[in-house]
């Protein structure tokens, strides 16, 4: 007879939890004493939080079990109306806080990984405190999760300004790898990603610009779903590039991703930009399997730098998919090359011109790589900028016709290369940081260009026990999609969580 | 390109509206015979080399932007980073080939229309 393994209730999922706090076989008391306990060992390990708010974090939990008690005892189900209440999460340090939650939230603004924002939320706090000036808007999606129940405990770290692939912060303190400290947690969520992987929070909230949901996700063997550009509303969130900014969630559980979601996409009025269109039943297509979905598999650019085992990794990944009933087809991708740069020329100058203020005034406070990325766009004349924006409309429409005539979803390694160390990608490394750099985004930034949707899904460990990761890519709109793969994926290639205790859903 | 217009030209698509109709008169696709140079066809692969700003030209614009830069290797590094983005551009300006600018500038989509086009290519249709 074999003994079932003792779950810490910080290694449940997100979804499992919340059934569990509503059936009554767990507390929110007990679930966020093992979140905090978890934390206190991932800020050790990982230096993932920027905040932890343990006090706050209590106090909301007894107020959670207090609902949840009343709730059964009138017999109302409450999955339809606060399907997470009573869950602990903690989200990326660049959201304006609803002012009823801990951490990021408590009316804070937030930090953005960057020294610089002291001042200006202190100069906001006076302006605040005078009658001058309005707190800006609270963030869009926290308010939907707290809404639904979550409880916001902490704030994670990340790149400073969200401008950074690799984890490296000089002003807070590097995050580092949940699964060995000393390699790069990828960027620029890079809380997000070890805290995930570490147990400390089921579900976050990153950005991603350039590959910063996809990229932490990957290095640290867990999920991140950069969505379609306007899916999520950005209300309430720092902007790197408006014209390139998405939202993402980072889990360990495809079912989270697609609860999740369902909870916090769609418009809000406040983003212009958001989209309108109604998102459809993410979790309901879960289940539907991939049974002669075409996956493509890129004849150019996407593997050109990839390394032996990477390729290895993502061959076996298609394999496995295969054997699931997926249609293996190879297309060849248009105009892949320039779209990275492309990118850049839209992120560097829409950066520029918003960090502009703060340069003239502190330019110093700034780390030195960001400084130097955030000035970047003076050199860029505004006729490239608006053509780079222009260039898009028909990069899109030909990228779609010619890869998503041909297959269903694209398929590409997150990382081209096995997750590189803190030391080899830190300033002063020598020669090889650019080229490091570089290929970090190989795979990612393309799709930030055009706005396309991509997951992040893990594909095994390599030699040394990090992970590989696999990307797919599909149609606007098409996140059902991505879930649908990811969650065979994950059924087939399972992977062990980097706390050493395995996933419990 | 008014001749163009009045002989029928036709958008495939309201938004992206960039693809012309393939007309007899033209030898290449978005490429008419008439008044073409046809200069960028010869560009080398990955579009023309795009001169890099001087150290010199990156820290006036910085000084007219009140932008301090420490010192002439910041300078340099801000000029190569952003010589790679506007060589890009101009490589994908070739790429998509440049007798279609023109009609995409005057006629075709704007910047903003980013999100409506990717509304309009949605699709879930994966079987």
């Amino acid at each position: 007879m074999s003994i079932p393994a003792v779950v810490d209730p910080c290694d449940l999922s997100l979804i499992e939890a919340a059934t569990r706090l509503r059936e009554g076989r767990l507390t929110s008391t007990a679930l966020t004493e093992s979140v905090l306990a978890r934390a206190v060992w991932a800020q050790a390990r990982t230096n993932c939080f920027l905040r932890l708010d343990a006090d706050a974090a209590r106090r909301a939990a007894a107020l959670a079990d207090e609902r949840l008690a009343a709730a059964r005892a009138a017999g109302v189900d409450l999955a339809a109306t606060l399907p997470l209440l009573g869950v602990p999460l903690a989200h990326k340090d660049m959201f304006v806080g609803t002012g009823s939650s801990a951490g990021a939230a408590g009316g804070l603004l937030p930090s953005c990984g960057s020294r610089v924002r002291e001042v200006v939320a202190l100069l906001a706090a006076e302006r605040s405190g005078a009658g001058m000036a309005a707190h800006p808007p609270a963030a869009t999606v926290l308010a939907r999760l707290e809404a639904a129940g979550a409880q916001a405990i902490g704030a994670l770290n990340m790149a400073e300004f969200a401008f950074g692939a690799t984890g490296h912060n000089a002003a807070f303190g590097d995050c580092r790898n949940a699964w060995q400290p000393e390699f790069v947690a990828g960027g620029s969520s890079s809380g997000s990603g070890a805290a995930v992987a570490c147990g400390a929070t089921a579900l976050s909230i990153g950005s991603d610009t350039g590959g910063s949901v996809r990229i932490p996700a990957a290095a640290n063997g867990v999920l991140g779903l950069k969505p379609t550009y306007g899916l999520l509303p950005r209300t309430g969130s720092m902007k790197l590039s408006p014209s390139i900014d998405t939202l993402g969630p980072i889990a360990h559980s495809v079912a989270d991703l697609a609860a999740v979601l369902q909870i916090i996409a769609g418009a809000d009025g406040g983003d212009a930009l958001a989209s309108r269109r109604v998102p459809p039943d993410y979790v309901a297509s879960l289940g539907r399997g991939i049974e002669g979905l075409r996956i493509g598999v890129p004849r150019n650019h996407f593997f050109d730098v990839a390394t032996p085992e990477v390729r290895a990794a993502m061959e076996r990944c298609l394999a496995a998919l295969e054997g699931a009933g997926a249609r293996i087809v190879e297309v060849t991708v248009p105009d892949a090359a320039p779209l990275a740069e492309l990118s850049r020329a839209v992120v560097y100058s829409e950066a520029t011109a918003l960090h502009a203020p703060q340069l003239r005034v502190e330019a110093e406070r700034y780390t030195p790589q960001v400084r130097l990325r955030a000035s970047t766009g003076l050199a860029i004349p505004g006729t490239v900028y608006l053509e780079a924006l222009r260039l898009r409309l028909p990069l899109l429409g030909r990228f779609v016709r010619e890869v998503f005539d041909r297959c269903d979803v694209l398929h590409t390694p997150t990382l081209p290369i096995p997750v590189p160390r803190r030391d080899e990608t830190d300033v002063g490394a020598g020669s090889g940081l650019w080229e490091i750099l570089a290929k970090l985004v190989h795979c990612t930034a393309p799709f930030n260009y055009l706005g396309l949707p991509a997951i992040a899904v893990p594909a095994g460990l390599d030699a040394r026990g990090l992970p590989f990761s696999a990307q797919f890519v599909a149609r606007p709109f098409a996140e059902a999609t991505l879930l649908r793969v990811a969650a065979v994926q994950q059924r087939l290639l399972p992977m062990p969580r980097a706390s050493g205790s395995r996933h419990a859903s | 390109m008014l001749a163009r217009l009045r002989s029928g030209l036709h958008w495939n698509h309201p938004l992206t509206a960039h693809r012309v109709r393939r007309f007899p008169d033209m030898t290449e696709p978005g490429i008419s015979q008439e008044g073409s140079t046809r200069s960028t066809r010869r560009l080398p692969p990955g579009g023309p080399p795009s001169p890099s700003l001087s150290t010199a030209s990156v820290l006036e614009l910085a000084a007219l932007a009140g932008i301090p830069i420490d010192d002439e290797a910041m300078a340099l590094r801000i000029a190569v980073g952003a010589g790679a983005a506007v060589t890009a551009v101009a490589a994908a300006r070739t790429a998509l080939q440049a007798a279609d600018a023109l009609d995409d500038a005057l006629l075709g989509g704007e910047v903003a229309d980013h999100l409506a086009l990717l509304e309009s290519l949605a699709g879930d249709g994966a079987r």
